[in-house]
């Protein structure tokens, strides 16, 4: 009578312990996180740009200082990369375009010259919206393989920066010659960027899961280019300035 | 909470159709802002048409059609508003602009046309629902503005004086009027020339083609709906000057620069490269699965 009950319970025991050996084994069993594809990136980022106009050699006064004064502008880029090469670090192309203004009163030209010239209620201004088409590498090997968060990089490129300049409001005309063109040129840049994914490696991984976003950099670069026609005469729009901004990679 | 809204959305749109859709000489309101039509003492002899549609679930040919000064249409037709004839098409009728309330005075008597009278005149309409036709409903509305006045001046607020041209800006107070014209003179003896004009709501325009150092008289006019225009503005006065902006300083600082585009290779550079680009992005696909997943 008793026997049939203590199997039955002896069994129940076996298949109970069973299943909580299986739920154990399941719940210490390791997820693995995946990478999702990483082929390209956008950066946003911000500088100072000061043209260089005032070293075209035929001006014989400094004229971007003497109207805009000695601060630079505020250059706006945003820039979209894509990789063909993933191995030793990354490399690809990129494009990026730029916007930046600098505004300031025109004078008023008194009819007699020994007066001196007095502040108009006119405004004056110098627009541009640089241009790069470049081929870019950075060196992530050491902080994807050796947590090392920090990522150098380089960049070159052909620059083409349309410009205008206005006039109240609209774009200056002097004795016909229209205040607006482009320059091409060409630009080398250098940058350091810091991995943020370091920092805070599971929140990196839910934006790579949720919206496919790799990984986030903050970063400082310093560009060099000469933006003339390539050494032509006119107006030089060349500069050497550092931008900091943040890029994504997905 | 989401019944309450899902009510509402049923609700809204009976609404919206339970109303008369009036319009004079095809107008409405909306169509001819601010007023289905508007008339001086020209338009004394002038016979608008009213038509309308009346509502899903109105009583057929149950439209009285007035007009009234009042600020709003009721159900019943005022002592001093007039009710309009329906022609016998039942869905039209007809008013005499001399005939408006504007010209109907309170002790029952009236007014010749013209008047030098702003007036609106509101032509409202009524209409009945029910199993018996028993319920009166108040409809919509269109406008016949009875303008007696010239619109008044607009105010110049400013005057700017630019290198061969000069700014002004100007607004109006009354709300019919479609457009400002200004007319610009030079100082000494010359004559009014209209050489811009712009709508109350852009506010203000540039005239160029001047001489440096003389002065120029400015003044502005309204023209309404009507259309008719206004009185003059006081006149302004502005001396255009030759300013130096940067572009200015580059050239006589001795800039080689003059200008030009850069090229087709600049263009294609400028608008296809971002272009492609951008195509790159928008087509970039990504697979469902992760690297990995099986």
């Amino acid at each position: 009578m008793w026997a049939p009950r203590r199997l039955l319970t002896a069994g129940l025991l076996l298949v109970c312990s069973g299943v909580a050996r299986s739920e154990l084994a399941y719940t210490v069993a390791p997820k693995t996180y995946t990478e999702s594809p990483r082929t390209a990136a956008i950066e946003v980022r911000l500088g100072g740009y000061k043209p260089l106009i005032d070293r075209e050699k035929s001006l014989t006064s400094n004229v971007y200082n003497e109207v805009f004064g000695d601060s630079a502008m505020l250059l706006v880029e945003l820039e979209f990369q894509k990789f063909f090469y993933q191995g030793i670090g990354t490399a690809g192309v990129g494009y990026s375009i730029g916007y930046a203004e600098k505004y300031a009163h025109a004078t008023v030209v008194p009819a007699d010259p020994n007066t001196p010239p007095t502040t108009s209620s006119v405004t004056t201004s110098l627009k541009v919206l640089p241009m790069r088409l470049m081929v870019l590498y950075k060196m992530d090997y050491l902080a994807f393989h050796y947590n090392v968060p920090l990522t150098p990089y380089v960049k070159a490129g052909l620059n083409f920066t349309p410009w205008w300049a206005s006039k109240g409001g609209s774009i200056d005309y002097v004795n016909g010659t229209r205040g607006a063109g482009g320059k091409w040129g060409y630009g080398f840049t250098a940058g350091l960027g810091l991995l943020l994914d370091f920092f805070e490696p599971r929140v990196a991984r839910d934006f790579d899961t949720d919206v496919g976003v790799n990984h986030t950099y903050l970063y400082a670069e310093y560009t060099y280019e000469n933006v003339n026609n390539f050494g032509k005469a006119g107006l030089d729009l060349s500069s050497r300035r550092w931008s900091f901004g943040i890029a994504f990679e997905f | 909470m989401s019944r309450l809204l899902t009510a509402l959305c049923c609700i809204a749109p009976t609404w919206a159709l339970a109303q008369m859709n009036i319009h004079v000489n095809g107008e409405t309101d909306t169509s001819h802002s601010p007023y289905a039509l508007e008339v001086n003492g020209d338009g004394c002899i002038a016979n608008p048409r009213v038509t309308w549609t009346l509502p899903s679930g109105a009583c057929q040919n149950s439209a009285v059609i007035y007009a009234t000064t009042s600020g709003s249409c009721g159900t019943t037709v005022g002592a001093n508003d007039v009710q309009l004839s329906i022609n016998p098409d039942n869905v039209s009728a007809n008013i005499r602009v001399s005939n408006l309330p504007t010209f109907q005075t309170g002790d029952a008597g009236t007014l010749s046309c013209p008047q030098a009278i702003n007036q609106q005149n509101r032509i409202c309409g009524i209409y009945k629902t029910g199993l018996d036709c028993g319920t009166v409903n108040s409809g919509g509305f269109a406008s016949i503005f009875f303008k007696g006045k010239l619109p008044i001046a607009p105010s110049i607020d400013n005057v700017t004086a630019l290198d061969t041209e000069i700014s002004v800006a100007a607004s109006t107070t009354e709300p019919d009027v479609f457009a400002i014209h200004v007319e610009v003179a030079v100082a000494d003896g010359g004559v009014f020339v209209e050489r811009a004009s712009f709508t109350p709501s852009v506010g203000s325009a540039k005239i160029g083609g001047l001489t440096n150092n003389v002065t120029y008289m400015v003044r502005a006019r309204s023209e309404d709906l009507v259309p008719q225009l206004g009185d003059y503005s006081d006149v302004a006065e502005a001396t255009p000057v030759h300013t130096s902006g940067f572009w200015d300083h580059y050239l006589e600082a001795g800039g080689a620069d003059r200008g030009g585009c850069g090229g087709i290779g600049a263009m294609i550079f400028a608008w296809c490269l971002p272009g492609v680009v951008f195509a790159a992005l928008i087509r970039r696909r990504r697979p469902c699965g992760h690297r990995g997943d099986s």
